[in-house]
């Protein structure tokens, strides 16, 4: 957007072009990022319900029973924690550098290439800090 | 009217505006001219607070714009409509909504009115009926017009024009010229119009600025522009064969 000047045609309008284009992103990010943590954690679950029925190799009662045993509720926690904190990179950090983009169409793709390393960066170092805080 | 004071634009250590004043009168098309590099894109953000001055303010109608914050320059950017260089349509709306942005933004319409002032402005750009198209469905030269009637949707005060011939054939570039003039006219607009083509300059040049190494070079209308003894100013517009015997035969 900013390389075909629509930004500043935001702005001419008198727009907050981050406010009207960055926050809806990171809204979207922080809300959906969890919802399909917990979508892939029911699925996950679900799917090792489905293989013992239809394996045979454990027993559906003592699968459900190690779920039960095994749940830690510090887990869901610190799940939830990431999953916001991710989302929060992942758009701020993309939207972060597609928001300062000049140039062409080359210094689009290198924007979207900086976004994903630094977002993948920004991740693994939330990750560290995110496990060593609350395991 | 717009007046400039003393602009100066400095980029690192590169002065690419050195102390620019002048009056863009409204009514009247005022052109900023110069070769690439020249500032006049610069000068046209700096005028419309895309760009902050180094130094210098810019004044619209006796209200110091430059010493605004973005809330106080709010009001007075409703007043503001700006065709881009590369007409900066939103890829993700329709014509339609293209030009009701800026409705939607700062007015209290009803949907009827704002799809009838759309209409309204589609139909003084002559692209009536096209409100479904998208931006990647449009010529060229039908991008510039819904970037004129998205600019004139809110009656703007004041309306800037980036290199509107870029891109064009001679033929679109004319009526782009003719239509900004008829609107500079109708609505009393104060125009400004970056662009370094000469039939825009002989065509509807009320007002010309020509900046030169960043400085204010001349200043004067399209008819004194053919008997200037200014050498830069000569070596800029009578470049080509064709201007060259034009000049001669005035």
């Amino acid at each position: 957007m900013r390389v075909t000047e629509q930004i500043d045609a935001l702005e001419i309008m008198g727009v907050n072009a981050p406010g009207y284009l960055i926050s809806p992103k990171i809204i979207a990010g922080v809300s959906m990022i969890p919802l399909l943590t917990i979508i892939s954690v029911v699925l996950g679950l679900g799917g090792g319900y489905l293989a013992c029925l239809t394996s045979h190799d454990i027993p559906t009662t003592l699968y459900l029973d190690g779920l039960r045993d095994g749940f830690n509720h510090v887990i869901v926690t610190v799940c939830a924690v990431k999953s916001i904190s991710f989302g929060f990179i992942i758009t701020s950090v993309c939207a972060y550098f597609g928001f300062y983009t000049s140039g062409g169409a080359l210094e689009v793709g290198q924007s979207a290439t900086k976004g994903v390393v630094y977002s993948c960066i920004w991740i693994l170092f939330a990750d560290l800090v995110i496990s060593s805080l609350l395991l | 009217m717009i007046t400039v004071k003393d602009i100066t634009k400095t980029f690192g250590e590169n002065d690419v505006l050195r102390g620019i004043s002048a009056e863009l009168k409204s009514g009247k098309n005022n052109l900023i001219i110069g070769g690439s590099g020249s500032g006049k894109t610069t000068l046209l953000k700096c005028i419309v607070g895309l760009h902050e001055p180094t130094k210098g303010q810019v004044f619209f109608d006796e209200q110091n714009f430059t010493d605004m914050n973005f809330e106080q320059r709010v009001p007075i950017r409703t007043h503001i409509g700006m065709l881009f260089q590369n007409s900066a349509l939103f890829d993700s709306m329709n014509v339609e909504e293209n030009i009701m942005f800026p409705l939607n933004l700062f007015t209290n319409m009803t949907k009827a009115e704002k799809l009838d002032r759309a209409n309204f402005c589609l139909e003084r750009v002559n692209l009536k009926g096209k409100n479904k198209l998208f931006p990647s469905e449009l010529s060229g030269g039908m991008k510039k017009r819904v970037g004129i009637a998205r600019a004139i949707s809110m009656q703007p005060k004041y309306l800037f024009v980036d290199e509107p011939n870029s891109g064009l054939d001679p033929k679109t570039s004319i009526l782009i010229d003719e239509l900004i003039s008829e609107l500079t006219q109708e609505y009393n607009t104060t125009t400004v119009i970056v662009t370094h083509d000469m039939n825009s300059v002989m065509g509807i040049g009320d007002h010309i600025i020509f900046l030169y190494n960043g400085k204010k070079w001349w200043e004067g209308t399209n008819k004194e522009i053919a008997h200037t003894d200014n050498k830069e100013l000569n070596d800029f517009v009578f470049a080509s064969k064709f201007m060259q015997a034009a000049k001669a035969k005035l």
